[in-house]
């Protein structure tokens, strides 16, 4: 059973008095331990996607489901708790919270998620650890690299075990050296410990990295290409 | 963390934090200032009224329709018994006579129309005058009466007069002042005082226009025998005064005494033995402080209401700057809250953010106002405010004393940090509407 599944989904916005039809009918199924990206230019609806995908946003019409959990027929704090426990996020401007340091930055959701301090706290310098800036535990955002602050992004959207990772164009903000290297971390704890990775480009040259690739366009997916880095 | 979060985002905007935090802070120290303050005028007010009028006056039953209301017609005769009869009383602090009566003070060519106000020496009353003795000393308890009506004696009788009384008659203490008044044979008499000593109390008023002497000097003066003018009353709490009141108008029309032996309140009237110190009500009236002062009583009321419009006022200020200023954070951090909800933080989670945001405005300012309000308030407590004639004109005298009370203190810190997080309500709202999607697309 795919872990995503998603059926004749659409998304319109109303602007003005037109339409804007953002996806025009996605039909799409993401297996456990994929390494998946959503590819196509800018408007192409790869935001819209991540962000149904995710849950933070209602498909026009079409169904989600995760795993076999049909997404629409949730209340707004089962929404919440979905995105808590089965889903990380990454974001292209790594969005953390200023005021609280690294450390508490990836322990914010495991927080919310009541998971007990002794267990948060292991986990959480294991997955320092594992996004190699343990060093910095205690050093707030601001006093960090653009590379750096997405490490602590990715070790924050991993802190609850989630089935699915999504990261919306994780390295945009970033040189290319360092967006490299957080792509092969995410590959890393993909391959390492199965975690489902779903994430949007527009650059070709991180499309390597992928297992496979959804390209869109107008709303639409245009092609689907399938390949092991 | 939710109120690390809140805290940071305190510190993070410093001078918008420091401005809700001020205006917290203010709006506490004003509040404690302005209650601490009509508390002291309230204060001072039933104690000026204590001082001169007590809580419950008995006078001559024709005082009342009096056109001179220092006529040597209108005095107590029996006013031991009911003395006796107050003394009694479980209620009663304190009962002594007053002989007031109308005078002129004459020294070397100057004559001032004045009111004597003849007093025992170890009064509870006129606490203000025995307190506000400038230079010399108060009435002796063993002050030399006037010998008679004749005017002979060793020693003089004393007399206490105010510093603007003596400054207008160029006198000090050791001088010696004439007193004339029409006696109760009608004839004008006057007698020498020895200037025992000044004062200057609370009021100018009083101090423009009375004298003391010893009550005894003043029966002596006014050749009245052993009669005086009132019977004051001091009873441990003011609430009682009318039942005190009742009880004593109840045995004067049952015929009893109101100076004879108790039989208690709830004996009827009836089983009361009139005697020859009977007093009827047809001979004397009884007065609580409300009916004295009910104009002032009044007043005070007045004060109440004022003090609740300001507070009123401060909270609806605060409120709206603390809301804004609030909703200001709210919509910056709108897409880290975005943030925050996408990663799993509920509405009621984000609502909560606020609120301590808020709630960590209210405490931070509540104890800034503390420590600005409360040495405010100790301080007028030593020092008072001077407001001058004005205040005086209202009969509450020309200073006011503000009054700490830690109670209110706490009360108002509370208060302070509720308005905080109120005025944080409507932000919490705003933020908690707003989707996950609103959030994170809206431009901080």
């Amino acid at each position: 059973m795919a872990l995503i599944h998603l059926q004749t989904v659409t998304k319109d916005y109303p602007l003005g008095k037109t339409t804007i039809h953002a996806l025009r009918g996605i039909d799409l199924a993401i297996e456990a331990g994929e390494f998946a990206a959503i590819a196509g230019p800018s408007g192409c609806g790869k935001t819209t996607l991540l962000n149904i995908i995710g849950c933070i946003d209602h498909p026009t019409s079409g169904t989600v489901k995760l795993r076999d959990q049909e997404l629409h027929a949730l209340s707004d704090t089962e929404e919440a708790a979905l995105r808590l426990r089965e889903i990380g996020f990454i974001f292209q401007s790594f969005n953390l919270i200023p005021v609280l340091t690294v450390e508490e930055n990836v322990a914010f959701p495991a927080v919310l998620a009541g998971t007990p301090k002794p267990e948060r706290q292991e986990f959480v310098a294991h997955l320092l650890e594992a996004v190699g800036i343990r060093e910095y535990a205690h050093h707030r955002p601001d006093e960090l690299s653009g590379g750096q602050r997405q490490r602590v992004a990715v070790a924050r959207a991993l802190v609850n075990r989630p089935s699915l990772v999504i990261a919306d164009e994780p390295t945009a903000n970033l040189d290319s050296e360092t967006g490299d290297r957080i792509l092969d971390l995410m590959r890393t704890l993909n391959s390492r410990d199965q975690v489902t990775f779903l994430f949007s480009t527009h650059n070709p040259e991180i499309l390597k990295y992928a297992g496979r690739t959804i390209r869109l366009r107008d709303g639409l997916i245009e092609h689907e290409e399938v390949g092991a880095p | 963390m939710i109120w690390k979060i809140a805290w940071g985002s305190v510190v993070r905007h410093g001078r918008r934090s420091l401005l809700i935090i001020l205006v917290v802070a203010i709006s506490v120290a004003v509040m404690l200032f302005v209650t601490a303050m009509l508390d002291g005028m309230r204060h001072d007010f039933f104690e000026a009224m204590v001082s001169s009028d007590g809580h419950i006056r008995v006078e001559h039953a024709e005082s009342a329709d009096a056109l001179d209301p220092y006529s040597v017609e209108l005095l107590l005769t029996e006013w031991p018994q009911t003395r006796r009869w107050f003394a009694e009383q479980p209620e009663t602090v304190r009962a002594e006579p007053l002989l007031t009566f109308g005078a002129m003070l004459l020294m070397e060519g100057t004559t001032v129309p004045m009111v004597g106000h003849g007093v025992e020496a170890n009064t509870g009353f006129f606490t203000d005058v025995r307190e506000g003795v400038t230079a010399g000393h108060f009435l002796s308890v063993e002050s030399p009466p006037a010998g008679g009506n004749s005017g002979s004696g060793d020693a003089l009788p004393e007399i206490l007069l105010s510093t603007e009384t003596a400054r207008m008659l160029e006198t000090s203490v050791g001088d010696t002042v004439s007193v004339l008044v029409e006696d109760s044979t009608g004839a004008p008499y006057y007698l020498a005082y020895h200037v025992t000593g000044l004062f200057q109390s609370n009021s100018a008023e009083f101090d423009q226009s009375a004298f003391l002497i010893t009550h005894r000097a003043a029966q002596q003066l006014l050749y009245v025998g052993d009669q005086t003018r009132y019977v004051q009353v001091v009873l441990a709490d003011e609430g009682d005064a009318e039942a005190v009141a009742a009880r004593l108008r109840r045995r004067g029309e049952g015929g009893g005494t109101a100076g004879g032996s108790p039989t208690g309140p709830d004996e009827g009237a009836g089983t009361a033995q009139p005697d020859s110190s009977t007093l009827s009500t047809d001979e004397y009236r009884v007065r609580t402080w409300r009916e004295m002062n009910g104009g002032l009583a009044v007043l005070l009321e007045m004060f109440d209401v004022i003090l609740y419009a300001i507070n009123v006022l401060i909270v609806i200020v605060a409120a709206t700057v603390i809301t804004n200023a609030i909703l200001m954070n709210v919509f910056e951090k709108i897409e880290e809250f975005g943030m925050m909800r996408a990663i799993g933080l509920t509405r009621k989670g984000q609502f909560a953010l606020v609120l301590a945001e808020g709630t960590s405005y209210g405490v931070v300012g509540s104890l800034l106002g503390v420590a600005i309000g409360v040495p405010l308030v100790l301080w007028f407590s030593e020092h008072g405010i001077y407001f001058g004639e004005m205040m005086d004109s209202f009969g509450l005298g020309r200073e006011v004393t503000t009054r700490f009370d830690g109670g209110r203190t706490v009360v108002n810190a509370l208060f302070g940090a509720a308005v905080a997080v109120a005025g944080s309500l409507y932000a919490g709202l705003i933020a908690m509407r707003m989707s996950v999607i609103e959030s994170l697309r809206r431009p901080a």
